[in-house]
């Protein structure tokens, strides 16, 4: 519109733009060209000769092109609207103050920060109670700390300190961050993006730990996978996590898991990258140890903040259908920094963690060892004399580790014989602890003591006890609830459990998870409108705060009515000396509803009857209403990561 | 107005001039209007705004301090405000003139014609300074420059006195040695190189001086011209699929401030970006461009006056 006039009224059309537009356009003073100095010469001469060069005025071009006035002032300055591109006056921002303009170093803005689809749609899965948020973030329980931030601290502070050791290689912090920087320059450099989920199936190894600073470093999401899956496990996986890209291990004997991870990368379609760490990477795969040593150790420009997300973790719980966790920063180092006081860590520290680093009791255990500048130790894979071996040359000062960990060790006898007199503080988690499993552990630490923590994927530590407490609630409970979190029992009927009564434990806290990534049914179950989880777990807690978790509340059985949990029966079926370790779930019945099967697994060349077993459970006081009606004898028990058992997979023949 | 008949056009001339001066501006000279009138494109003339107009003064103003040249260019971006103390001076010279010599006289306004859109302005400021000889076109888009006094703001005041025009500057500072030296070894002077939009090119004769200047002033109006962005953001808003597209479209940072420029703000978002002539070094590093060493070259004087 010109002069109020719209472009009908001036004689105008579409066309008519289409036609003059450029011509018009470089005709004005919107290109400017000078040749020589006419003006300050007064070469009147140049001066004619060079005015349209120079840019003429609209009447001017009029009179050139046979177009009114209005005409080419309607056509140039639509001309200047079509040609204008609003997002170079971004570039603005990156000049003066010291900044100079690169052509070869520039890249446009909308082209430097994006995000895929598939990582929008993760963050969503980071939707908190805006009320919660606020809250954590007002008392400081969330705040702008990032793993890189604290490998900063450290690689700085203490350059040379060690930071992880392990049967392939030792790596002062220094090197763990530089390591770590190469590799995510790397990942930019073949394309992952902030924001895209890598996938991870390795042992505890210090290319873990490199894997796991280097993702994180450049904003990219670990998503852990469990080292027993094999294809069939990581295919569903690998696509609700719309992973990028895979970590693996080299082929071993038995399982080859790069031609595995290539072969996934033809069905998983987010898939494009299968990355070897140990080895040699065969065709069409990459090598870790390429990419850190071809990646440049420039910081990275656009590093994650605390809000980002940083993990992608699988439930291993008993469930048959496993739930996509997703923890931001802010969720997974807050529970980290509140419970920093319990264990007292100190850089000075070596700590050895027995759960693989593929589960969230591994990453809380390397992410503890992290905020203190202390030293990793790294057990890639568990057998008692292992453990027994790695801690007596290895000389942990706080060790982490399953009941099942245990357990096998005082089965083996190595227990007994080993030399733990470097330890200072061991904590029990992963699953219920039997009391003499706790009580063996702290008899055979000369200088130390055993404590107790519960957790799960979803919250990382929410139960814990003190190390400067009584052995009673050391050994046999779970201790008090985690500083900032908040822990109830519910009964069946919805109400509040009252002391040592047992019900649900549910759990709130600046560490629980918004809800599980993709999930909806799962969500609706496991999470109550106000932050509280519904963990599954069965537990009550006597007068003095102490919670003991009593059960799993979908193992309960329901034999006609009555509702019989098996915890307290497989801790004395696994007491038997035939046993070495046992677990009862229900078989249907048509009458009662529900029996109870007891699945054995056997200390090796012995046997066992259910008439055998149901006289010892007689001999130990239990009664015979929660005595089991069928035995199963498996040649290997199902196992979770962090060795509990899965009891979904347990199935009568 | 008394008019008055006997008035020394060369006296007249140096009171303008003297007064300019003394309000602060550091240089100042009469164009030849005839010269305007030859140049200037048609609806851009003198003429075109004012017949009666005899005179054409021009003036100009320091640009940035030194430390100014160090700030971001978006906070460097609002300097272009300083002009206004170019055009107070002109406001009052047009008064000084009508008061004391009975003439009129007007101030030229700086603004954009309102007829032909906000990249075309009523007269070019430029074109009078160049040809009342305070400033010479450069390789960086035709800015002009002083040798002494480098980079500029300059106004210009009408009048129907009939004053001795000023020859355009004898010399032309750009390019200096340094900018001919990179323009050899790369093909770019400063200028050019760190345009970021790279708007700018042009070429040096074999004598070092401007044998061609390029300027493409659509691309260098894309950097700080948002009135193009505000039309362009409503289109893209009232075409946005869905309210959260419509939300970051309207509500971002960037774009709320055009709201603000509309509303409530000023300045910025107009001038340039000036990394033309914060690597210019006749912009900021001539002998007088320098505001310390202006201050230090008028305290000597004033000694040696003393």
């Amino acid at each position: 519109m010109t002069r109020g006039l719209k472009r009908s009224q001036v004689g105008m059309s579409e066309e008519m733009i289409q036609t003059y537009g450029d011509t018009i356009f470089d005709l004005s003073h919107n290109l400017q060209i000078r040749r020589g100095d006419p003006v300050r010469e007064l070469n009147w001469e140049e001066i004619e000769k060079q005015k349209e060069a120079a840019g003429i005025s609209d009447v001017e071009i009029a009179r050139k092109l046979g177009l009114t006035h209005d005409q080419v002032t309607y056509i140039r300055t639509i001309m200047e609207r079509r040609r204008f591109n609003r997002h170079n006056y971004h570039r603005l921002y990156d000049l003066g103050g010291g900044k100079r303009f690169r052509t070869e170093r520039f890249v446009p803005h909308p082209e430097r920060f994006t995000f895929r689809p598939e990582a929008i749609a993760l963050r969503k899965a980071l939707d908190f109670d805006p009320r919660s948020a606020s809250k954590y973030l007002k008392l400081g329980h969330w705040n702008g700390d990032t793993v890189s931030s604290w490998l900063d601290k450290w690689a700085d502070k203490t350059p040379d300190a060690i930071a992880v050791r392990g049967p392939d290689g030792i790596l002062t912090y220094a090197e763990q961050r530089d390591s770590a920087r190469r590799l995510a320059n790397s990942l930019l450099d073949i394309g992952i993006q902030k924001g895209d989920v890598v996938a991870i199936q390795l042992p505890n190894l210090a290319a873990f730990t490199t894997a796991y600073f280097g993702v994180l470093m450049m904003g990219g999401v670990l998503s852990t996978m469990h080292m027993p899956y094999r294809a069939g496990e990581m295919k569903p996986l690998l696509e609700h996590a719309c992973a990028r890209a895979i970590i693996c291990a080299d082929a071993a004997e038995n399982y080859d898991a790069p031609a595995t991870m290539l072969a996934l990368r033809d069905e998983v379609t987010t898939l494009e990258h299968v990355i070897v760490a140990t080895g040699d990477a065969p065709d069409n795969a990459l090598s870790l140890r390429s990419l850190i040593e071809d990646g440049t150790s420039h910081a990275i420009e656009n590093a994650p903040v605390a809000s980002d997300p940083a993990i992608l973790c699988f439930t291993s719980g008993t469930s048959s259908a496993p739930k996509a966790v997703v923890h931001s920063y802010q969720t997974m180092l807050a529970n980290n920094r509140i419970a920093a006081p319990i264990y007292g860590l100190t850089a000075d520290d070596v700590v050895l963690g027995g759960p693989p680093f593929t589960h969230a009791f591994g990453l809380c255990v390397l992410n503890f060892t992290l905020m203190a500048g202390a030293t990793s130790l790294l057990m890639p894979a568990f057998s008692p004399p292992g453990l027994i071996d790695l801690i007596e040359n290895g000389k942990p000062t706080v060790v982490f580790v399953a009941p099942a960990h245990v357990a096998a060790c005082m089965k083996s006898g190595h227990l007994d014989s080993g030399d733990l007199s470097s330890i200072r503080i061991a904590t029990i988690s992963g699953s219920a602890c039997p009391p003499d499993v706790a009580y063996a552990l702290e008899k055979a630490m000369p200088n130390g003591a055993v404590g107790q923590m519960w957790g799960m994927t979803e919250c990382f530590m929410g139960l814990h006890t003190p190390f400067d407490g009584p052995a009673d609630i050391r050994c046999e409970t779970l201790g008090g609830t985690t500083p900032t979190f908040e822990a109830r029992m519910v009964l069946e009927n919805g109400d509040i459990a009252p002391d040592g009564e047992e019900g649900e434990l549910e759990i709130r806290g600046c560490s629980v998870i918004a809800g599980y990534f993709n999930n909806a049914d799962a969500n609706r179950t496991a999470f109550t409108g106000d932050g509280w989880f519904k963990t599954g777990d069965l537990a009550c807690r006597d007068a003095n705060g102490s919670v003991q978790i009593t059960g799993r509340a979908k193992d309960l059985i329901n034999r006609g009515g009555i509702k019989i949990n098996p915890v307290d029966i497989e801790a004395v079926i696994d007491r038997h000396a035939a046993v070495l370790m046992s677990a009862i779930a229900p078989i249907p019945d048509d009458v009662l509803g529900e029996r109870a099967c007891v699945y054995v697994e056997l200390q090796p060349d012995n046997s066992l009857t259910l008439e055998e077993i149901c006289s010892w459970l007689e001999e130990n006081d239990i009664a015979k209403m929660k005595w089991p009606e069928k035995l199963e004898i498996v040649a290997r028990m199902p196992l979770t990561p962090t060795r509990k058992i899965i009891k979904g997979a347990l199935k009568p023949t | 107005m008394a008019v008055k008949n006997d008035i020394d056009p060369a006296a007249a001339k140096k009171t303008i001039l003297d007064y300019c001066l003394k309000k602060g501006a550091l240089v100042a000279g009469v164009a030849d209007i005839k010269a305007i009138e030859r140049i200037a494109p048609e609806g851009h003339r003198p003429s075109d705004m004012w017949p009666r107009a005899k005179s054409v003064i021009s003036l100009g103003v320091g640009g940035q301090t030194q430390g100014a040249w160090h700030i971001p260019a978006k906070a460097l971006g609002y300097f272009g405000s300083t002009e206004v103390r170019a055009y107070t001076i002109a406001y009052g010279a047009a008064f000084l003139i009508e008061n004391k010599f009975g003439k009129r006289a007007i101030y030229c306004p700086p603004d954009m014609d309102t007829e032909a859109g906000p990249r075309v302005p009523f007269q070019s400021l430029k074109l009078h300074a160049e040809l009342a000889g305070i400033g010479a076109r450069s390789l960086a888009g035709d800015i002009l420059l002083h040798p002494e006094f480098g980079y500029m703001y300059f106004a210009s005041i009408f009048t129907e006195l009939e004053l001795e025009p000023d020859p355009p500057m004898q010399e032309n500072p750009c390019p200096t040695t340094s900018c001919v030296d990179l323009f050899r070894k790369t093909g770019q002077t400063p200028c050019m190189k760190f345009c970021p939009v790279q708007c700018l090119s042009g070429d040096i004769d074999e004598d070092g001086n401007q044998a061609e200047m390029r300027y493409d002033m659509a691309s260098c109006a894309e950097m700080t011209q948002q009135f193009e962005s505000v039309p362009g953001v409503l289109a893209d808003a009232i075409r946005a699929e869905d309210e959260e597209e419509r939300e970051d479209l309207l509500f971002d940072a960037e774009n709320k401030i055009l709201w603000y420029k509309l509303s409530v703000g000023s300045g910025g978002l107009l001038g340039q970006c000036f990394e033309c002539m914060r690597v210019c070094p006749i912009a900021n590093q001539s002998p007088q461009a320098d505001p310390i060493r202006r201050y230090e070259t008028r305290m000597a004087a004033e000694g040696d006056d003393a």
